[in-house]
C-alpha cells in the first residue's frame, strides 16, 4: 500500500545533530564571520547567510511539489497528493522567508539602513525582489485552489496540474527574468559563489546554513506527512477489527447497500467510493 | 553588541524551534502509536 511510514520510534540522528549544528551556524555568522567588505553595510551583509539557502531550498521544495504531482497524474498514487501539498507549503513558507529577509537586506544595504525613515526602504521593486513576489502569489493561488475543490479526487488532480505548471515558472522568475533585467538589479553578482568575492569563510557557513535549513524542512515535511497518513487512516479503516465505536454504528444502522461501512463522519470521501467529481457548485 | 544582541535572539529562537519541532514529533509519535 503507498503510505507514509508511521511508526514513531523517538529522534534520529540527524534530528539531535540540527540542533548543534544550526546553533554552530549563528555563532559563526555572528562572531567568526568577518564583516562583508564590498556591500553598502558590510555587517548587516550576514543575513545572506539566511537569505540565500531559503531562496535556493524554496525552489528545490517547489521541485519536489511537482514531482509528486507529476507522479500522482502518472501512477495515481493514493499519498502523493500529500507529499506534493505538503511540499508546496515548504516552499511557500521558504519564498515568503526569503522575501522577508530580502526586506530586511534592501533596507539595510540599499535605503541608507538607519538614516532612513523606518518605514522605507524594505522594497525596491527590483528584479529578484519582484519575481519571489510574483512566486508567492503563484503558490498561494495553488491553496487557494485546493481550498475551493471539496471532493479530494478532483482536489488531487487539480492541484498536480497546477503545480505543475507553477513549478516551470520558477526557473524562469527566479533566474531567467532576473538575468534580462541585470542592468537595473540591485541584487548584488552572486557573491557567495563568485571566486574572491568573499573570504572562503562564508562559503563554509553559507553550506553549513543550507544542510541546516535542509535538516529542518525535511523534519517539518517528515511530520506533516505522519499527521496527513494519520488522519488518512482515521478517514478510511483499514481492513481487520474496527474499533468497538464503528462496530456499535454499524450493527445500529440498518444495511442499505454496498460501499456502506457506517462511517458517520461528514467531509470524508472514501478512496474508491463513488463520489461526485466535479467542483462543488 | 548588537551582533551579540542578534546572536543571542537567534539562539533563543532557534533552541525554541527545536523543542518544538521535537515536542511535535514527540505527540505525534504518541498518536501513532496508540492506533
Amino acid at each position: 500500500m503507498d503510505r507514509h511510514p508511521t511508526k514513531s520510534r523517538g529522534l534520529a540522528w540527524w534530528q539531535w545533530a540540527l540542533l548543534p549544528l544550526m546553533a554552530a551556524v549563528i555563532v559563526m555568522t555572528y562572531c567568526w564571520l568577518g564583516p562583508a567588505w564590498g556591500f553598502q553595510d558590510p555587517q548587516s551583509a550576514r543575513i545572506m547567510i539566511w537569505h540565500v539557502p531559503q531562496a535556493m531550498l524554496s525552489v528545490i521544495w517547489f521541485g519536489i511539489a511537482a514531482w509528486y504531482a507529476g507522479r500522482l497524474l502518472w501512477k495515481n498514487g493514493a499519498f502523493d497528493d500529500a507529499r506534493s501539498a505538503k511540499a508546496s507549503e515548504i516552499g511557500l513558507i521558504l519564498t515568503i522567508l526569503t522575501v522577508v529577509t530580502g526586506a530586511l537586506f534592501s533596507k539595510m544595504q540599499w535605503a541608507g539602513g538607519f538614516n532612513s525613515p523606518w518605514y522605507a526602504g524594505y522594497w525596491q521593486w527590483d528584479p529578484k525582489q519582484t519575481c519571489a513576489l510574483i512566486v508567492i502569489l503563484i503558490f498561494g493561488a495553488y491553496f487557494g485552489l485546493r481550498m475551493s475543490v471539496e471532493d479530494p479526487r478532483t482536489r488531487a488532480r487539480l492541484s498536480a496540474v497546477y503545480a505543475l505548471i507553477a513549478f516551470a515558472t520558477v526557473p524562469f522568475l527566479y533566474y531567467v527574468v532576473p538575468q534580462i533585467l541585470e542592468k537595473s538589479s540591485l541584487h548584488p553578482d552572486a557573491p557567495l559563489f563568485k571566486p574572491g568575492a568573499l573570504s572562503p569563510s562564508y562559503r563554509v557557513t553559507y553550506w553549513l546554513s543550507t544542510l541546516g535549513f535542509l535538516g529542518i524542512t525535511l523534519w517539518i515535511y517528515h511530520l506533516q506527512l505522519r499527521l496527513a497518513a494519520l488522519v488518512e487512516r482515521r478517514a478510511t479503516p483499514a481492513a481487520g477489527p474496527a474499533p468497538l465505536r464503528l462496530e456499535a454504528q454499524r450493527r445500529a444502522r440498518p444495511q442499505n447497500g454496498a460501499g456502506s461501512n457506517g462511517r458517520s463522519e461528514p467531509g470524508h470521501a472514501r478512496e474508491g467510493s463513488e463520489t461526485s467529481t466535479g467542483p462543488r457548485s | 553588541m548588537t551582533l551579540f544582541v542578534v546572536l543571542a535572539v537567534s539562539l533563543l529562537i532557534w533552541i525554541s524551534l527545536w523543542a518544538y519541532l521535537r515536542s511535535l514529533d514527540g505527540r505525534i509519535g504518541d498518536l501513532e502509536n496508540r492506533e
